[in-house]
């Protein structure tokens, strides 16, 4: 299993680094345990068999002195108690065999006068031990006993599992430890990458502030992203000042101009040349979007700052749509587009800013026929059991899921399609609008086949209108 | 060579068996009884003049041990005593005082007809009595040598020894019999 560190989250390398410091710092504590085990074992175990051996011996001292080999016999059988001795055999003074246990057992040589000393031997299956017998100052005999190693293989295995127990232990411990600590780690960093991302997509709302936890390096990061956020919301506020001013600015004078314009066209000032007309024309139109478009920021501005107010009264949305349609009649024609009116046989009444309804509605309006070159735009009316709803369909280019999403977000403010549509704020403006108005503006569209905006509003409520 | 064969065998065995009987002859393995005797029993302090002075093993009687007791003993200490072997050719009563400076004293057979006057002559003393009279024991004798098959054995009567403030050490009971008095014929 290959772990690839680099990519792995916060979350995960601190509990990787955990675990892995006690486990790894653990090992050579375990190692040595096993070894101090291995390694003192064999002496003590050398020990006991001494101890019995001096126990045996002397006890079979007379039994050798005065040459009683049963005597020696029964003493050398109540080895059998201890289940590790595999054999032992007592030799007299001159090394002969005097007894033996297991008694069965076959010929056994004779010592030789060399091998009559202490020693002990271990090999990995015994433990062999001479004991010499004294009597007094003289040597009485020779102990020979041999005992198999079973007892240290299981207390190493013994200690094995162990070691390997409190090795488990200790990783499931740390990992649970670290588990739990982790969080102070990677929690406030968590908070702070997210709030990052909502902000880089220009979701985050500004005037929040993290809640900064301690005073180390996540802390720091959380007091400078704080601080960060501060001056972004700074300039932000400038912005939206220097909108809202030099909108409010120049809506008067743009309004002026295009009144002038107006009357120029209207022959106010006297008769005008074909060619003068045709130049009035034009910068009647730019004047329009100029207007439009200073509204729009005014609007947005306006509603970044949340001190737009909606006036909601029981309007006919039959009106509604007639205002708003009125102005567009003529371009669309001039277009060569057909536009179509349904459901407006019957008239209900909703609740909803009349004015803001018929700017949002102009809105939708204005983007139909920009983005329609040839067919029809339909203005639909239904009406709901809870609410009215216009539908506005056109045979236009439509537009991807991508551009849907971003649709009515600031976001698209300064995107591709701003060169089309205009600031790009209209449809901002215009959810915002339909919010403000308990009411919602969706879309649905398709590349190549058109879109369609659905504007849904309250209906009026039988008994409300009356005050209003 | 048919002829020479069967005195080649007789040669072989008469070399053998002298050479065999010397290497553990029944007196040497009674020399060697003797000599551990003074590893296993305790006497009290009275019993020599000082730490230091020998451990003596009398001999009364006929010696049969001759050379064999002399080397087994010969440069051999227990505890702090040198040992010593002292030899009576047969019982005086004007000897008693002198076999009581013996700590193990060994009986002859020759001295069977003069047995229970010698104990008697011991009595009160801490002298170790050993012989191979038969019925020793019963005669009020502390240790009897006793032939059972190819193994000397031994008998033994605590009570005598007890009397005689001599501790038998539990190893050498348990490689005895006990001399029990009401079982004797």
């Amino acid at each position: 299993m290959k772990i690839d560190f680099k990519n792995l989250r916060l979350k995960q390398k601190i509990i990787l680094i955990a675990v892995a410091s006690a486990s790894i710092a653990l090992l050579p504590a375990c190692l040595m345990f096993i070894l101090y085990e291995r390694e003192t074992f064999p002496k003590i175990m050398l020990k006991n068999l001494s101890n019995l051996a001096q126990l045996v011996g002397d006890n079979s001292n007379a039994a050798l002195s005065f040459n009683d080999p049963k005597t020696a016999q029964d003493i050398l059988n109540t080895l059998k108690t201890n289940p590790h001795i595999l054999s032992a055999c007592l030799y007299d003074a001159q090394g002969k065999v005097f007894a033996r246990f297991p008694d069965n057992q076959r010929e056994i040589q004779a010592l030789g006068p060399a091998e009559r000393v202490e020693k002990n031997e271990i090999t990995p299956l015994s433990a062999k031990l001479y004991h010499v017998i004294l009597s007094g100052r003289e040597t009485a005999g020779v102990l020979f006993l041999e005992s198999d190693m079973k007892e240290m293989d299981s207390r190493v295995s013994s200690y094995t599992t162990m070691t390997i127990l409190v090795w488990v232990f200790s990783f499931l411990v740390s990992f649970l430890v670290a588990s739990r600590l982790q969080k102070y780690v990677s929690e406030p960093l968590r908070q702070v990458v997210d709030r990052m991302k909502d902000i880089a997509r220009g979701e985050g709302d500004l005037t929040k502030r993290l809640q900064v936890h301690g005073t180390d390096e996540i802390g720091e990061v959380s007091e400078s992203f704080n601080t960060f956020v501060g001056k972004l919301q700074n300039v932000d506020e400038m912005k939206l000042g220097l909108i809202s001013v030099v909108s409010h600015q120049l809506k008067t004078p743009v309004a002026e101009i295009n009144g002038y314009i107006e009357n120029m066209l209207e022959g106010v000032a006297g008769e005008l040349t074909p060619r003068q007309k045709k130049y009035l024309e034009s910068m009647k139109g730019i004047g329009q979007d100029n207007y439009r478009l200073i509204s729009d920021l005014l609007s947005a501005s306006k509603i970044e700052r949340g001190v737009i107010a909606v006036d909601l009264k029981p309007v006919s949305i039959k009106q509604v749509v007639e205002i708003s349609v009125r102005d567009y009649e003529a371009s669309i024609r001039r277009k060569g587009l057909s536009l179509r009116l349904e459901g407006m046989d019957s008239d209900f009444m909703i609740m909803a800013d009349k004015d803001k309804t018929v700017e949002t509605l102009r809105n939708v309006l204005n983007n139909a026929l920009k983005c329609t070159d040839k067919g029809t735009i339909s203005i639909r009316v239904e009406n709901e059991p809870e609410k009215g709803v216009i539908e506005v369909e056109d045979t236009g280019i439509g537009m991807s899921d991508e551009t849907m999403e971003k649709l009515f977000t600031k976001s698209r403010m300064l995107g591709k399609e701003a060169g089309r549509a205009g600031a790009g704020l209209g449809l901002y403006i215009a959810r915002s609008f339909m919010k403000l108005q308990k009411g919602d503006i969706v879309v649905r569209s398709q590349i190549g086949k058109g879109s369609c905006f659905r504007l849904e509003l309250p209906k009026l409520i039988e008994g409300e209108g009356a005050q209003a | 060579m048919k002829r020479i064969k069967p005195y080649a065998v007789l040669l072989a065995l008469a070399c053998f068996l002298p050479a065999r009987g010397a290497g553990i002859s029944e007196y040497s393995v009674k020399s060697a009884y003797l000599f551990n005797f003074a590893k296993f029993v305790g006497w009290p302090a009275n019993a020599f003049e000082n730490e230091k002075s020998p451990l003596n093993i009398g001999v009364l009687g006929e010696d049969p041990f001759g050379e064999a007791l002399d080397e087994v003993v010969e440069g051999k200490i227990v505890g702090q005593h040198p040992i010593t072997v002292l030899r009576f050719d047969r019982f005086e009563t004007g000897q008693a005082e002198r076999l009581r400076k013996c700590q193990i004293l060994f009986i002859a057979y020759s001295e069977k007809p003069r047995a229970l006057q010698i104990l008697s002559s011991l009595q009160g003393s801490s002298v170790l009595t050993v012989s191979e009279i038969e019925k020793f024991p019963l005669l009020g004798g502390m240790i009897m040598f006793n032939q059972a098959g190819k193994r000397i054995g031994l008998v033994v009567n605590v009570k005598a020894a007890k009397k005689a403030k001599l501790e038998i050490s539990a190893k050498l009971l348990q490689v005895s019999k006990i001399f029990k008095p009401e079982r004797q014929p």
